[in-house]
């Protein structure tokens, strides 16, 4: 199975959206799969070559985070380049990651993905929505190493078996929702004020922490 | 009440078409009402795509790294009653420059967290935020399409502190309606 990869993160080559796709080749190649060509859409000045490999691909996979609850302004960019595509015979495959920790907020592009493969007639092989990953940076390396190792074992999966396996998706992607004892949970770190570390610990490093309320542009 | 009105204006096509033909009567039936209207056409914008570097949250706090033109259009948006968005749908979804400039809107929240309808959330950084409206040309859109961008508002809602207070085709009502309607709101 030969696969061209299109990172659509605006963070190209420094994002945890290239740390996902890494690992799921990395499967996906044991599993003796190919990939043609990995194409960073940020980089637009190489829009040519990456429509080029977008209509040669014999299977795509398209990569992005959730931004303001669908995918970034530079992929809707890319999609309607694309256009109304015919595509018929080839086979597409998407990722989806978040900063928000639950499922919910990719459900809607998820189902605008499958939508947009009907568009381009090709057969969607799945979507693949993994929520809390800005967290990757801080988190312990035993957590991270079990993600990989999901993305991984995704990877191999989509060449043995042609296409993603729906429990799997679901395994990944976690609860659509937290449950009510969980979000109990994080009210007690709200209090405590853990909940804020990542985003304090940043401020301080860049003495903007007591203007973290500011509201510049108030009248 | 509504007084102040922000609208941003997603059509890529900046010509005479049905969009454009309705925007423009529309800002006049609001302004003959007495309503305070700014109009940002995105076409005509230097909008860069947001790259993710959360100064805004972290740096200098509610201001993008980019001094383009999208502050000047947060600015207007965050000191209204009303925001409207407008786009032609293409590829089943509203326009790649209406969608770079909501990536571009995160500024006007918080960082921190909490729970919104059992949901995590970013928390205000203002202490209003307009309501919202929604109008776009279907095109070649299907019905689940169309009913599709419709969710992702009223996603976009929860983010922004705000409630989605219409959401048309332009085929479904006509500018002086509209208008009328945005007067009661």
């Amino acid at each position: 199975m030969k696969s061209a990869i299109f990172n659509g993160s605006p963070r190209g080559n420094n994002s945890n959206t290239k740390i996902l796709l890494t690992h799921f080749q990395k499967g996906l190649e044991r599993a003796g799969g190919s990939v043609t060509s990995i194409d960073y859409l940020i980089q637009e000045k190489h829009l040519e070559e990456q429509v080029k490999h977008f209509k040669e691909a014999e299977t795509i996979f398209l990569a992005f985070p959730l931004y303001v609850d669908s995918m970034p302004g530079m992929v809707k960019q890319f999609i309607e380049t694309i256009g109304n595509f015919d595509g018929s015979g080839k086979k597409i495959l998407f990722l989806v990651q978040s900063g928000f920790p639950e499922a919910v907020h990719s459900m809607e592009v998820k189902d605008y993905l499958l939508l947009l493969s009907k568009r381009w007639k090709m057969e969607c092989l799945g979507v693949i929505v993994k929520p809390g990953v800005e967290g990757i940076k801080i988190m312990p390396e035993m957590m991270t190493r079990k993600l990989f190792k999901k993305m991984e074992f995704l990877g191999n999966e989509f060449v043995t078996k042609g296409k993603l396996d729906e429990k799997d998706l679901s395994k990944l992607s976690g609860p659509y929702k937290f449950s009510k004892f969980r979000l109990g949970v994080f009210g007690l770190m709200q209090k405590t004020g853990i909940s804020n570390f990542y985003w304090d610990k940043n401020l301080k490093k860049n003495n903007a922490f007591e203007k973290r309320f500011d509201a510049p542009y108030a009248n | 009440m509504i007084q102040k009105i922000t609208i941003v204006d997603g059509n890529p096509d900046s010509g005479k078409n049905p969009l454009n033909s309705f925007i423009e009567e529309l800002t006049l039936a609001l302004k003959a009402g007495n309503s305070h209207v700014d109009i940002f056409h995105l076409s005509e914008k230097n909008i860069k795509q947001c790259i993710g570097c959360w100064d805004c949250w972290w740096k200098t706090p509610g201001v993008c790294r980019f001094n383009d033109d999208a502050p000047e259009t947060l600015k207007s948006i965050i000191n209204s009653d009303l925001v409207i968005y407008s786009s032609p749908m293409i590829m089943g979804m509203y326009s790649a420059i209406l969608k770079k400039f909501h990536d571009r809107t995160i500024p006007l929240v918080h960082p921190y967290i909490k729970i919104v309808e059992g949901e995590y959330h970013h928390k205000k950084r203002y202490p209003n935020y307009p309501k919202m409206g929604v109008l776009v040309e279907p095109n070649d859109s299907s019905k689940e399409e169309l009913e599709l961008v419709e969710k992702i508002f009223s996603r976009i809602k929860l983010n922004f502190h705000s409630e989605v207070k219409f959401f048309y085709s332009i085929n479904s009502i006509n500018p002086k309606q509209l208008s009328h309607e945005i007067s009661h709101l």
